[in-house]
């Protein structure tokens, strides 16, 4: 299964990143092979509309799990529209992240976790 | 006349300047244009007798034919409109009002619908004080929109004071645009004069004459007089720092209600702007 960890860095052994729409990387891993690639997030300093953009990159991406930190409104929306499934929670490496949603130890979230514009803060 | 009271930066006593002004000098009409923060009605205590909303036109998608409209999408680089799955998502909070996807979709998929960005009151404050002020909604985006809206209810046939929203962008821009005169309100600190920087630069742009009112002085920093010299930018007066005036300010009261010699100081300052105009 391939799954999307937001990202503080391009690794495995990254922090994961707890924000979804300005995260610094989406990293896209194969849960059963754990290959991944890392793709940085251009919407990361969007003057507004960030989690709108970072969730149409991610629906872009072939994936059917989101694993971050926490989801604003918008971004909520355009996931929920687009069939992904979000986990919200994740902390620790993003290999840990990995691990923590495989151990079905991450809450599926909805709807929005956090308001607007968390991730600025 | 229409004299608009702006100032670069926050807190330097925009609207207690303004306030007191029109206290001094009503009949007038006043214009809250600080619709972030709309709070000259803690200065001029009023009721308001109208209460109206400020609209914008924004995108409502209705499922046509199974259209979507890609080009509209692509278009807004605000993302208010988005196409995914075969669906469209619009974020009205994010939408400008540009018109740009009605012009690029047909039709039958997108119609304008409104959506409230903030609200106008209008209402009568004591002394003859005519009260218009905006509010913007929280969340919404549209600073500049409820501007225009108090504006579009500005009186022809009496004197204008404008309250403006702080800085030198957009917002500011807005409200200072149009009037005959700006009084640009600083302090003494380095803040201030960076930011009195700026606010030339607008006033400059807009072709606008103004002068500059230097509240909380008396301190040492001597730098805002000198550069507003240098600048040929006339200092029309200077609201000394007392603890009488903060305490006062403090509780709401403009400079008339704390000292009444204010009054003929503030009238002789609006007798120098008018000179100017």
């Amino acid at each position: 299964m391939k799954i999307v960890v937001t990202s503080t860095g391009p690794e495995l052994s990254s922090a994961a990143d707890p924000r979804f729409g300005r995260c610094a990387y989406f990293i896209v891993v194969d849960t059963d092979s754990m290959d991944f690639t890392a793709h940085s997030n251009a919407s990361g300093s969007a003057m507004g509309g960030a989690g709108i953009q970072a969730g149409q990159f991610v629906s872009s991406l072939g994936v059917s799990v989101v694993v971050t930190g926490a989801v604003g409104p918008n971004a909520a929306r355009v996931l929920s529209a687009s069939g992904l499934k979000v986990y919200t929670g994740a902390s620790g490496t993003v290999q840990q992240a990995v691990d923590a949603f495989k151990g079905g130890k991450l809450n599926a979230s909805a709807s929005a976790t956090v308001g607007a514009h968390n991730g600025m803060r | 006349m229409i004299v608009a009271v702006a100032g670069g930066k926050g807190g330097v006593g925009k609207t207690l300047i303004s306030t007191s002004l029109a206290r001094a000098v009503a009949p007038v009409q006043f214009l809250d244009c600080d619709v972030e923060e709309p709070n000259a009605q803690i200065f001029l205590k009023f009721t308001p007798r109208r209460s109206e909303r400020v609209e914008i036109e924004v995108p409502a998608y209705r499922k046509w034919k199974g259209e979507v409209c890609e080009a509209g999408a692509e278009f807004c680089r605000y993302q208010a409109l988005i196409v995914i799955n075969d669906d469209m998502l619009i974020f009205p909070q994010l939408c400008t009002s540009c018109g740009g996807c009605f012009i690029l979709c047909p039709a039958q998929a997108l119609t304008p619908v409104p959506h409230t960005v903030g609200t106008v009151r209008s209402g009568v404050s004591t002394g003859g004080i005519n009260m218009v002020t905006g509010e913007l909604k929280i969340g919404e985006q549209s600073t500049t929109e409820v501007i225009k809206s108090v504006k579009s209810r500005m009186e022809s046939d009496r004197d204008v004071l404008i309250d403006c929203p702080p800085g030198n962008s957009r917002p500011a821009l807005e409200a200072m645009r149009g009037s005959d005169f700006c009084l640009l309100i600083t302090e003494p600190t380095p803040f201030g004069l960076e930011d009195l920087k700026g606010n030339k630069e607008l006033v400059d742009l807009l072709g606008l004459p103004a002068g500059v009112v230097i509240n909380r002085s008396g301190g040492p920093y001597q730098e805002v007089s000198r550069w507003a010299l240098e600048q040929g930018l006339p200092v029309l007066a200077e609201i000394p720092w007392t603890a009488e005036t903060a305490r006062g300010a403090a509780r709401g009261r403009t400079l008339p209600e704390i000292d009444p010699a204010w009054n003929g100081r503030l009238r002789e300052l609006w007798g120098d702007i008018e000179k100017r105009t």
